[in-house]
């Protein structure tokens, strides 16, 4: 049988984005919802919002983070973590009824929203399950990375020239960038079995693993391309502080922003082309 | 699509206004201005000679501005001191004066506040050779604030000052009343931090004038009333310098050495001690031998 083409897959995504822009909007209600979240963080910073804010912040960050520049160094922590809970309480769902929007409209069924939502809405439960099993595989991750960061760095110090020492950082941080990838290459099939094949959690994530494993080239590239364009966003958060220091504070607010703003375009992009994959796989099978 | 894309982003829009309209936060806006006057001033530390003068107007423009809009805010208290020293970086003195007395004045200052402000009016008498003065603003420091790091360390400034000018005599008399004051500040404080503070700028002072006998009985006297583990610990390098290296008496630093031994729970330590025990032992066995 005539393997998939990645190519393909894409051109016809962009093609369906293109004549369906419906398929991308929940990806934009994400991005809302984290641009607002962003704005109320920064805006916490001083009053109103300070006086039920400021006591929180000075729980956990400490007392000079309630004061100017260190409320804006504060808020890349903060609004991460928000945006996990945005993540596991509205991203998986908006996903989900964006992969069901693709669905239908390959289905040739009518696009109704309450029916939309109401299937979304059904399964809710399980999309928020997913999301907290992703984000604990991707806190693993990130706490084996820093393992390894440390105890890399360590070896390099001795071992390395100091030339590559400068470069080592940037190096780690790719390195780290693909392990998140091949790591998605694994997982990512899960939400679109779960709505297209209406398979239960479990046994979407196991086939979302096999699929990963059986078809690795296709998949890999379909996330870590278009993953690619985080690669420099994922770089500037973490210089952030450094260009804060050396330029202005609010610049930390404009990276993550950008980050907001380049999530609905990957990640429905990723999200699609994995939808689309697998419908020409199914369809290839039937044949 | 489109129209709820433009709903979206309308929210977004409003959201910001309102919040930027309702956000009335006079610290804010003058930790702000604070800070960006401060990195501006960073730039001009760091390349006096090539910044144009704008730069400097911005700074000192800006800083007045806190003082006159936000004068109740916290970030005003730290304005005055960073305008102060804005003047004294470029000498302008007689500007600098008026704003440390304005922070002198203020009935709210804390006493930190206070003594880094006698300390800097003394600093700008000091640049502009009129030791007198700068003499009279420490003096306060000392006798007021002597509970605040600065006022607690004046006195060894003092004497330091006769030094770098080479005036020997009036360096060692300012050297022999920051001992004495420091010796009524330790009695008066017995067993709190600030007895154990002023114990060791003395003993400092007599290790610096070379009165080892005398920093070996402080020494043996901060051993004596403070047995917490860090204390000893601080006390080690001091007793190799006094007891061994100067008084040459390494029996008493033997005695010193095997009661912190004794005294401390802290295992590496003890490791630490026992060896310098053993070495300083047998060489003492040796040096028997050969006498």
């Amino acid at each position: 049988m005539k393997k998939i083409s990645v190519r393909h897959i894409w051109i016809n995504t962009f093609g369906l984005i293109v004549k369906k822009p419906v398929i991308i909007l929940p990806f934009f209600i994400i991005a809302f919802l984290e641009a607002l979240t962003l704005e109320l963080v920064y805006f916490s910073g001083r009053n109103p919002l300070a006086i039920i804010v400021g006591p929180i912040v000075k729980k956990f960050f400490g007392e000079g983070f309630t004061h100017y520049p260190y409320c804006i160094y504060a808020i890349p922590r903060v609004f991460n973590f928000l945006q996990i809970v945005i993540y596991v309480l509205a991203g998986t769902l908006l996903t989900a009824i964006s992969i069901n929007i693709f669905k239908n409209v390959k289905a040739g069924l009518p696009l109704k929203q309450n029916a939309l939502l109401k299937n979304g809405i059904s399964r809710y439960g399980a999309f928020v399950a997913l999301g907290i099993i992703m984000v604990l595989i991707m806190l693993l991750l990130e706490k084996a990375g820093g393992f390894a960061f440390s105890k890399f760095t360590n070896l390099s110090i001795k071992y390395l020239p100091a030339v590559v020492m400068k470069i080592y950082p940037l190096v780690f941080a790719a390195l780290l960038f693909l392990a998140n990838a091949i790591t998605q290459t694994f997982f990512i099939a899960t939400l679109p079995l779960m709505v297209m094949d209406k398979k239960p959690l479990l046994k979407a994530l196991l086939q979302s693993v096999l699929l990963g494993l059986r078809n690795f080239k296709t998949v890999f590239i379909l996330v870590f391309l278009p993953f690619l364009l985080y690669f420099p966003i994922t770089l500037l958060k973490g210089l952030s502080v450094q260009l804060a220091g050396k330029m202005f504070p609010e610049i930390i607010l404009l990276i993550l922003l950008l980050g907001v703003l380049a999530t609905p375009f990957v990640e429905c992009f990723v999200f699609i082309s994995i939808a689309q994959f697998l419908l020409e796989k199914g369809e290839r099978k039937e044949k | 699509m489109k129209k709820t894309v433009l709903i979206l982003i309308s929210i977004l829009v409003a959201v910001y206004i309102a919040l930027t309209l309702f956000s009335v936060d006079n610290e804010y806006v003058a930790e702000k201005m604070l800070y960006r006057a401060a990195k501006t001033n960073e730039k001009i530390t760091a390349n006096p000679d090539v910044v144009p003068p704008s730069m400097r107007d911005f700074v000192e423009k800006s800083l007045q501005k806190i003082l006159e809009k936000y004068p109740e805010t916290d970030a005003a208290k730290a304005t005055r001191f960073a305008l102060a020293e804005f003047y004294i970086y470029n000498k302008k003195y007689d500007k600098a004066l008026p704003v440390l007395d304005t922070i002198i004045s203020a009935k709210d200052a804390d006493k930190m506040t206070l003594s880094r402000a006698y300390f800097v009016k003394g600093n700008v008498y000091e640049r502009q050779n009129q030791w007198d003065k700068a003499l009279a603003e420490y003096a306060i420091l000392r006798d007021k604030y002597n509970d605040t790091p600065l006022g607690m360390q004046i006195p060894i400034y003092i004497g330091n000052y006769y030094i770098g000018k080479g005036d020997d005599e009036r360096a060692d008399r300012a050297f022999r009343e920051a001992a004495a004051f420091y010796d009524k500040i330790a009695r008066e404080n017995k067993g709190k931090v600030m007895g154990y503070t002023a114990l060791s700028l003395m003993r400092d002072i007599y290790i610096k004038s070379k009165e080892y006998r005398r920093a070996g009985n402080v020494i043996e006297e901060i051993l004596e009333d403070y047995k917490a583990e860090i204390a000893m610990i601080q006390q080690l390098p001091y007793v190799e310098l006094v007891f061994e290296k100067s008084l040459k008496e390494p029996e008493k630093a033997l005695e010193i050495y095997k009661f912190v031994r004794d005294n401390t729970k802290n295992d590496n330590l003890k490791k630490l001690l026992d060896k310098k025990i053993d070495d300083m032992s047998k060489k003492e066995t040796e040096d028997g031998k050969k006498r």
